[in-house]
């Protein structure tokens, strides 16, 4: 499942995924991964992401 | 490890492989051969020898691969053939001259008392006869002088010479895997970044690499399964294990490289893609040439059995796989961006 939440967070950062990459110490192919739903992220990299785009658990991974 | 440091283990390492390698070849150079010596005493009277022939014997201690290494030096005036038997009675070395210092091609010899026959031509018919006899080359028999009468007294002396090729292609290819392993050492300690040397994969990317590692140990261990059971069948692909294991090795090492290539896992985030293009590359062309050589030369294949120089080859495969498989990878990531 596609991960628009995450997507749009970025997007409204003015982030790249190179960009979110760098900062939390993963590949760009990672995040893609994850945005397009093919990865699902340790809980570690989750926070990692969360605290980058300024977002909740809830948030960005949480089914609704 | 700092980088100076690397760059000083790695040449004292490179200093010392080729010393050893060296003296190893010196050594080689003055080891002891099995050898005989043998003194021929011929009188001629009226151009009619006496003795004949004279005999004695070599013992081969063990099978192999050997080169008859022989010289005398004689008078001119009479010619000798010689010739050698093996413990079948069958001439496994004929040479003709009134003196020579030489050495034959190599061959297969077996353990054993080998006749040495010495037969002294004193007449071209005689010479014409000896060649015919031996299947030799009769051109220049008619040029020779004889002597009509004398007498000699030569010293042969024969010995018999490891096939050094087998041996110095052997160091060579031990020495050639260790002194290559620290060139990349030095290229590795010259191109990384910092001290940090260590290749670091985000945890998507370990993921992808222990998944790699499986299906290449998975798919090593199916290829050999399926060499045991067509030996079995009666099926025999390769005349050699060692073909048969380094196409198993080959097929995992390309599986997993392709693997980790397609799913982004093959390069670590702190790797400087460009110089990894550049040593890879490096290292692919030197094999390429070199195994374009030895296939040129005819070296990768011997009597059917893949040869030691075909390792080449495999690391040449190995790396057109790689190739080939980034090359497509990059064309798939373009069409998706």
């Amino acid at each position: 499942m596609k991960n628009l939440r995450m997507k749009s967070a970025r997007a409204a950062l003015d982030m790249s995924q190179q960009d979110l990459a760098d900062k939390v110490g993963v590949s760009r192919q990672t995040i893609n991964a994850i945005e397009k739903g093919d990865y699902n992220p340790t809980i570690n990299l989750c926070l990692a992401i969360c605290r980058t785009l300024d977002k909740t658990l809830d948030e960005l991974f949480w089914e609704e | 490890m700092n980088k100076k440091v690397t760059i000083w283990v790695c040449s004292i390492l490179l200093v010392l492989l080729l010393a050893i390698g060296i003296g190893l070849l010196v050594a080689a150079e003055h080891r002891e051969v099995p050898s005989i010596r043998f003194m021929g005493n011929v009188t001629v009277e009226d151009g009619v020898p006496n003795p004949a022939k004279e005999y004695t014997e070599f013992v081969v201690e063990k099978d192999g691969k050997y080169c008859w290494s022989y010289q005398w030096k004689g008078e001119p005036g009479i010619i000798t053939g010689m010739s050698i038997f093996s413990p079948e009675g069958e001439a496994v070395f004929s040479c003709t001259a009134d003196w020579c210092y030489a050495q034959s091609v190599e061959m297969e010899l077996k353990k054993g008392t080998y006749d040495v026959e010495i037969t002294y031509i004193t007449n071209t018919e005689a010479f014409r006869l000896f060649l015919e006899e031996h299947g030799m080359n009769e051109a220049g028999a008619d040029d020779y002088e004889y002597a009509a009468n004398g007498t000699w007294n030569t010293e042969y002396k024969i010995a018999l010479e490891q096939y050094m090729l087998d041996y110095v292609l052997k160091i060579s290819f031990i020495f050639g895997a260790a002194i290559g392993l620290t060139v990349v050492g030095i290229v590795l300690a010259i191109t990384k970044n910092g001290n940090k040397t260590k290749c670091e994969y985000d945890e998507r990317q370990e993921l992808v690499r222990g998944r790699g590692f499986k299906y290449g140990f998975f798919s090593m261990l199916i290829g050999n399964g399926i060499f045991i059971m067509l030996k079995v069948l009666g099926v025999t692909l390769f005349d050699n294990i060692e073909a048969a294991m380094m196409i198993s090795i080959i097929i995992g090492v390309c599986i997993f490289a392709s693997y980790c290539i397609w799913n982004d896992g093959y390069f670590a985030l702190n790797e400087n893609r460009r110089k990894l293009y550049i040593v890879l590359g490096v290292i692919g062309g030197i094999n390429i040439i070199v195994s374009i050589g030895n296939i040129v030369h005819g070296s990768i294949l011997e009597e059917g059995r893949l040869t030691l120089q075909s390792g080449n080859l495999f690391v040449a495969i190995v790396f057109i796989v790689i190739f080939i498989v980034l090359l497509l990878k990059q064309i798939k990531d373009g069409k998706e961006d």
